[in-house]
């Protein structure tokens, strides 16, 4: 386990398949769900996240990480020769090419996102999966969600014609 | 795989005190067909918002658990299917939008139109405090055709609006004041016509005024600042009031600034020469000694400073030049090195006593250059004259020609050597 230096308080977050992962609090912060349980004062030692597996855990706080402001709290100085639009373009870059994953890992993400409460990481996931859709045609809605349609033919009718305005 | 519980009580004996989750007893079971079913309602909500708000709408005839889905996004996409819209064609569209949903809160509001007319106004308005009434977050408001939207919804009121975008509105008041929106902190105008007299607010930190004009004079109130875009205004140049937590500024002096010195010539503006003309006469009336832009930018670690020739803004607040006390780095174009002795440069030099990076885009916008130059201290020995932590100086141009080689021995009256 990697120590850091003294002054940075750690918290180690646990997987259900038994990996322990040491992370800055101020890292394990950037989740809201984390931050609200470090507030209440319930993260006294491990914290273990429940449905994430070690995998999907790890990348999300690869993202967090690289995500935690670089100055005030954490005492990181963001460098003075490079303006922040410079950081801001390069962290731009950087989550493009995290989000280079495969569907099930993406969607993984997104439910790992939203269950940590990473308001960041839940818009790259959702914006990367809304952008997969070539065009934003209903047929092409349909076969990218592979939804199965369960509506009786007449019930679709009716669907249609309640809403019609939205389909003219 | 990873199993994700299904329903919210499981996370909350573990998560004391989160969010509650949606229920996902109508989720189908995981499939591999099917993968996006298995998420829970509210990522589906939050999913849809990215979708043009017609997609959306239309995605309840998929299957029976879509149907009330898109009532309950937690965004809207007013942006038309394929590009924008007007407002007449999507008025009927988007009041059923808005009379069904659910009335659940909104995180991000978009409405591009391609155009509005005067009569359609009244309903982009009302879509707008719709909006704000749905605690809006992030307010996007683009009309992308003149003439300009009357915009007078404004003051608005919310404890929950930080982020607003607007292009293409006219906001004529006396005062733009945003002390109704105490979380605001994000602003930014495009294509606006801002004819008032003051922007102010105590929240705001990033401020961004893009090829906007204004028939005032306007004054920026905004002391919590930390990044400001200035960019081509048409009209007198807004004067800056102090912004102590700024980081970085971009300021453009664009040809349609009207500070401009009729009697210019060659970076000498009157007053050298005992003449005035009436254009800095008037200026010098109205503003006395006041610092236009440096004034409320001297506190910024990074500044971009590019103005055409002639605009007497910089120059003028030159004589009254304050410290610039924590700039690092400075970009500067030709403007800057144009009067005989290189008089401007030189001053901002002088005033800024830990700048480290100095780079001269002298006769090349951007943002590639065909020819960029490095500078180097041949000795020890520093010029008091320039600032003392001063090690990196760049020099971008097109071609080096005589203008060029001016400013290259300026800075080697300081030990700069260049190098290709």
């Amino acid at each position: 386990m990697a120590t850091r230096e003294a002054g940075k308080k750690m918290i180690m977050l646990k997987s259900p398949d038994g990996m322990e992962f040491e992370v800055e609090e101020a890292v394990a912060m950037e989740s809201q769900t984390i931050r609200k349980m470090i507030e209440d004062d319930c993260a006294d030692t491990a914290i273990l996240i429940p449905n994430i597996n070690s995998k999907i855990l790890s990348r999300v706080i690869e993202y967090c990480n690289k995500h935690v402001p670089t100055t005030g709290a954490t005492g990181a100085a963001a460098s003075d020769t490079v303006a922040p639009a410079a950081l801001a373009e390069d962290l731009k870059i950087w989550d493009a090419e995290f989000i280079k994953v495969n569907r099930a890992t993406r969607f993984d993400l997104i439910q790992a996102a939203s269950y940590l409460n990473i308001k960041g990481l839940l818009d790259l996931t959702s914006q990367t999966t809304i952008d997969t859709i070539s065009d934003n045609s209903l047929e092409e809605i349909r076969s990218f969600l592979s939804t199965k349609n369960d509506y009786l033919p007449e019930e679709e009718q009716t669907i249609r014609r309640e809403n019609q305005w939205a389909f003219q | 795989m990873v199993s994700f519980p299904q329903s919210s009580d499981e996370a909350s004996h573990l998560f004391d005190g989160m969010p509650p989750g949606e229920k996902v007893e109508n989720a189908p079971p995981a499939s591999g067909s099917d993968i996006i079913g298995t998420l829970p309602d509210h990522i589906l909500h939050h999913l849809l918002s990215f979708l043009p708000v017609q997609a959306a709408v239309q995605t309840c005839v998929l299957a029976r658990r879509w149907r009330h889905l898109w009532r309950s996004t937690t965004g809207l996409r007013i942006v038309g299917l394929d590009g924008a819209e007007s407002v007449e064609d999507l008025r009927v569209f988007v009041d059923h939008v808005l009379i069904l949903r659910e009335r659940t809160d909104l995180d991000t509001v978009e409405m591009i139109f391609d155009e509005c007319s005067d009569d359609e106004e009244v309903y982009v308005k009302l879509w707008t405090r719709f909006a704000v009434m749905s605690k809006v977050r992030a307010l996007t408001l683009h009309i992308q055709a003149p003439p300009y939207l009357w915009f007078d919804v404004l003051p608005l009121v919310s404890r929950h609006l930080r982020t607003l975008d607007l292009e293409g509105l006219c906001v004529q008041l006396s005062f733009l004041d945003f002390a109704g929106c105490p979380a605001l902190e994000d602003l930014k105008m495009n294509l606006c016509d801002i004819s008032v007299e003051k922007i102010s607010s105590r929240s705001l930190k990033h401020l961004s005024i893009t090829k906007c004009c204004s028939d005032c004079e306007l004054h920026v109130s905004t002391p919590g600042l930390v990044s400001l875009k200035l960019d081509d205004f048409t009209g007198t140049t807004p004067l800056l009031e102090n912004m102590a937590l700024l980081e970085t500024a971009y300021v453009y002096i664009g040809d349609s600034c009207e500070d401009f010195c009729l009697n210019y010539d060659s970076g000498v503006y009157c007053g050298a020469s005992n003449i005035t003309c009436e254009k800095c006469d008037l200026f010098n009336d109205n503003c006395g000694s006041d610092l236009v832009l440096l004034g409320g930018i001297s506190s910024a670690k990074h500044l971009k400073l590019i103005s055409e020739f002639g605009k007497f803004i910089f120059s003028r607040d030159l004589k009254y030049c304050p410290t610039f006390t924590k700039l690092k780095t400075l970009l500067l174009n030709e403007y800057w090195c144009e009067a005989p002795g290189l008089d401007p440069l030189a001053c901002i030099l002088k005033n800024s006593p830990v700048l480290e990076k100095l780079t001269l885009q002298l006769f090349s916008k951007g943002p590639n250059h065909k020819v960029e130059m490095k500078g180097s201290f041949s000795s020890m020995e520093r010029s008091s004259a320039i600032p003392e932590h001063l090690n990196i100086v760049e020099v971008k141009c097109t071609v080096v020609e005589e203008r060029i080689l001016k400013v290259l021995k300026f800075l080697c009256a300081f030990d700069i050597r260049f190098s290709f």
